[in-house]
């Protein structure tokens, strides 16, 4: 946790470039997706294999929003604890998901705000 | 097919129950709850479902106030946010269960006061539970005049406690205490640990007690990639309900020289499991008989492991509670590859049809139907058609050549996934769905499962209404005995099932695969992916609405009532980016409704992660009565009494966010 919190940016560090607004844009860490990753194999791997969430997973919820998908997944996972992960847990396993996607890590943390969230856009990985 | 033997008596005695029916010559017949209490799980020994109650009324319903409210939170090392527990009513006292412990608890009806609470001391036997949460609730039974609370824990062992203390019962069991992985097989079995072989076992429901004898049935680890084609099979057992003793058992995979025996194919008898009785059981006393389920055998999604019919997978049992012999069943799939698990309690009804009192049990399935028969023979209500289905390519499986189909009542839910039934709201949203759903097999009902990265180019096969979809345990189904109506909750859903070699099946939980350097894959020969279906494109939902529903079905006839969407169309349908501008008619809800009826009103809540309302609808024409506001979400269905002549609704709430508590909801003083 101390390693993710000190990769906060501070107002001094804000990149200069616009916020992401698309999967494309590199709107996770690898850190991120790291975690996200254990927490896949500990948690949702009790109901789901990687496989389901590479290809179609992402086609369908190409258009919709980061924001939606965080929500969704929110709200309704896992199954027997519905919204029991923090919210920087549903964020790191979204950075996972897009992973192994093939859609590109970034320096900029992705929020766990819904409301910034819905600001980007999921595309699948070009190619 | 079906034994016929049954004794005498229960012949006598059913012959009692006509007669007793006939004389009050209403269209449906027998149970609901009286004297205003709830003492079964599902309201009587037949999970009607239904309360004569009617103080609540159509005039009243919207003045419904909350009384108490019941903090389950602490009941566990961590909130519960599911919690699908139903209170059983009793005198002055209401039993239940809470928290991932599953602590007993006995509450004031009048004010939600906490009047006892007992828990089974901890042991790795809870650690190791696939169940700890889902506790549905308790049994209860009177034995020599003094009541008796039955639990069954996460950890597989039956507490008998005294209801008026929450005190175990001394002379049942060792000091109150069953241990219910004892006389399941030949296992070697650890006094902490339980069965040592490979497997799990534990259970999830109340057990239920007919005549003096508790029946209790099982759960089981989900089994979409179960680690091995090896588990323990989830007997049916009776337990004399004042000693503890086990009277019988009831093989679910029988033994050499056992009926059904020669539908497991070669040694596969030796080592498959599941076909446990997860739902909550019923029963009708009369007759002595008690009414049990069973889901799909080891590995929901791939049979090659275990060919043959597999009796008695995904099947209704009627098993005699004194003896555990078999007096009929049914087996509703073959050979089931779709995860098929019967879901809900079968309802036990007497209806008026043909002109004759028929004794009626009926069960609600994931199939999207409603399986009707006679109780008492087991003969199906209506025709029940042997047909040809589609058969599996997957190496070494060997598909059922034909399934039983209800020809009525009709479905009450989507079967099967054709190109018609992809969402149109716009042509483009139906060209991205058509690309989507492409790249899988489309199929009707019983549409096999197949590979990932298959050679003809697909990834899979879609079936309907799969996993989630149909009937489930979450809401149900309901029945008014006045008027033979039977109310089911259903949600529209899909699965696409993709089968991966076990071999190369990834790391499941990092808790069982603990060392990454040591390769953890399935010895099963197939397993599947994972139960779910595929979302549309933008993230709506792939097939057309309505979400989620309720139908009313006239046992009388067999014919659909009316069927209304579950609630209002949600907001992340109402406000999704690509539907702004159309008119799209209600969607109703993703979600099982959660339904009780009562004399005057069938109630329903909108059910898991959807709006916090509780609706009253008119039980003839499915028209809205009234709605009131809940503090949360409904997650169970939900029960009602008459406690010092006020009517109380109580029902569970719980979601992302939500603790778990037990709301009570009635009108002003």
């Amino acid at each position: 946790m101390l390693a993710v919190a000190t990769a906060l940016p501070t107002s001094a560090q804000e990149p200069e470039v616009a916020p992401p607004s698309s999967t494309r844009e590199g709107v996770y860490t690898v850190e991120q997706a790291e975690r996200g990753e254990e927490i896949m194999h500990d948690v949702c791997a009790n109901c789901h294999m990687d496989d389901e969430f590479v290809g179609t997973f992402i086609k369908s919820w190409a258009g919709a929003s980061v924001g939606d998908l965080f929500e969704e997944v929110s709200t309704s996972m896992p199954q027997d604890r519905p919204g029991s992960l923090r919210p920087r847990q549903y964020a790191q396993v979204l950075a996972y998901i897009f992973q192994l996607n093939g859609l590109p890590p970034g320096e900029v943390l992705m929020s766990s705000s819904i409301e910034e969230l819905r600001e980007i856009i999921i595309e699948g990985s070009q190619g | 097919m079906r034994f016929r033997g049954w004794s005498t008596w229960a012949a006598a005695a059913m012959t009692g129950a006509l007669l007793l029916g006939l004389t009050s010559g209403a269209a449906g017949q027998r149970l609901g709850t009286e004297g205003g209490e709830w003492r079964y799980w599902g309201g009587d020994e037949g999970s009607s479902r239904y309360s004569p109650l009617d103080q609540i009324n159509a005039d009243n319903f919207e003045n419904l106030e909350v009384v108490w409210r019941w903090k389950a939170a602490n009941y566990g090392p961590q909130p519960d946010f599911i919690y699908r527990a139903t209170p059983l009513k009793v005198g002055d006292k209401l039993f239940t269960v809470a928290g991932s412990r599953r602590s007993v608890v006995a509450i004031d009806p009048a004010t939600g006061e906490t009047l006892w609470m007992w828990r089974m001391r901890n042991n790795p036997r809870w650690e190791a539970s696939t169940r700890q949460n889902y506790g549905k609730g308790v049994a209860y039974a009177e034995v020599e005049g003094r009541g008796v609370v039955y639990v069954i824990t996460p950890g597989y062992y039956m507490a008998a406690l005294d209801a008026e203390t929450g005190v175990p019962i001394p002379y049942f069991g060792m000091n109150g205490i069953v241990d219910l992985h004892l006389g399941l097989g030949d296992y070697p079995v650890d006094a902490d640990r339980g069965i040592l072989s490979s497997g799990d076992i534990t259970s999830s429901s109340a057990p239920i007690v007919v005549n003096g004898v508790i029946v209790v049935g099982n759960s089981h680890d989900r089994g979409y990639y179960p680690r091995r084609p090896e588990n323990v099979p989830g007997h049916i057992r009776g337990y004399d309900a004042k000693t503890g003793e086990m009277i019988w058992k009831f093989n679910v995979v029988p033994d050499p020289g056992e009926f059904g025996h020669d539908t497991w194919e070669g040694d596969s008898w030796k080592y498959t499991g599941n076909v446990s009785a997860w739902a909550p059981l019923s029963a009708d006393s009369e007759l002595d008989i008690v009414y049990v389920t069973t889901d799909t055998p080891t590995n929901d999604y791939y049979g090659g492991d275990r060919l043959g019919g597999n009796l008695f997978g995904t099947s209704i049992i009627a098993l005699n509670a004194q003896t555990g012999e078999r007096v009929w069943h049914f087996q509703m799939v073959h050979h089931d590859i779709w995860n098929y698990d019967n879901p809900n309690a079968p309802k036990v009804l007497d209806v008026m049809h043909d002109g004759r009192l028929v004794p009626m049990v009926i069960e609600t399935t994931k199939q999207g139907w409603a399986y009707v028969f006679d109780r008492e023979t087991g003969e199906p209500v209506w025709p029940i058609e042997e047909r040809s289905v589609p058969q599996s390519d997957t190496p070494g499986e060997r598909t059922s050549p034909t399934q039983p189909f209800v020809t009525k009542p009709a479905a009450f839910e989507l079967q099967g996934v054709t190109e018609d039934d992809l969402i149109d709201f716009t042509p483009e949203l139906r060209a991205a769905a058509l690309e989507l759903a492409g790249e899988y097999r489309m199929g009707p009902q019983f549409n096999p499962p197949s590979l990932l990265n298959h050679p003809d180019g697909t990834n899979g096969a879609f079936h309907a209404p799969g996993a989630n979809g149909g009937a489930n345990i979450p809401g149900g189904s309901s029945i008014d005995p006045d008027n033979g109506i039977l109310y089911v909750a259903s949600q529209r859903g899909h699965s696409v099932i993709s089968l991966v070699p076990g071999g190369e099946a990834q790391p499941r939980l990092s808790n069982l695969c603990p060392d990454p350097a040591v390769p953890c894959a399935s010895s099963a020969t197939y397993v599947a992916t994972g139960p779910g279906g595929i979302r549309g494109p933008q993230g709506l939902p792939l097939l057309k609405p309505p979400y989620g529903a309720i139908t009313a079905i006239d046992l009388k006839t067999g014919d659909h009532l009316w069927r209304i969407p579950n609630g209002d169309t949600p907001a992340n349908i109402k406000n999704h980016r690509a539907l702004q501008g159309l008119d799209i008619p209600n969607t109703g809800k993703n979600a099982h409704a959660t339904i009780l009826t009562t004399k005057t009103l069938l109630i329903y809540g909108e059910g898991r992660g959807q709006e916090p309302i509780l609706h009253a609808v008119d039980k003839m024409t499915g028209e809205e009565i009234g709605r009131v506001e809940l503090p949360a979400t409904t997650n169970t269905a939900m029960m009602s009494y008459m406690h010092d002549g006020r009517q109380f609704i109580v029902l569970a709430v719980a979601g992302a966010g939500v603790e778990a508590e037990l709301v009570a909801l009635a009108l002003p003083n």
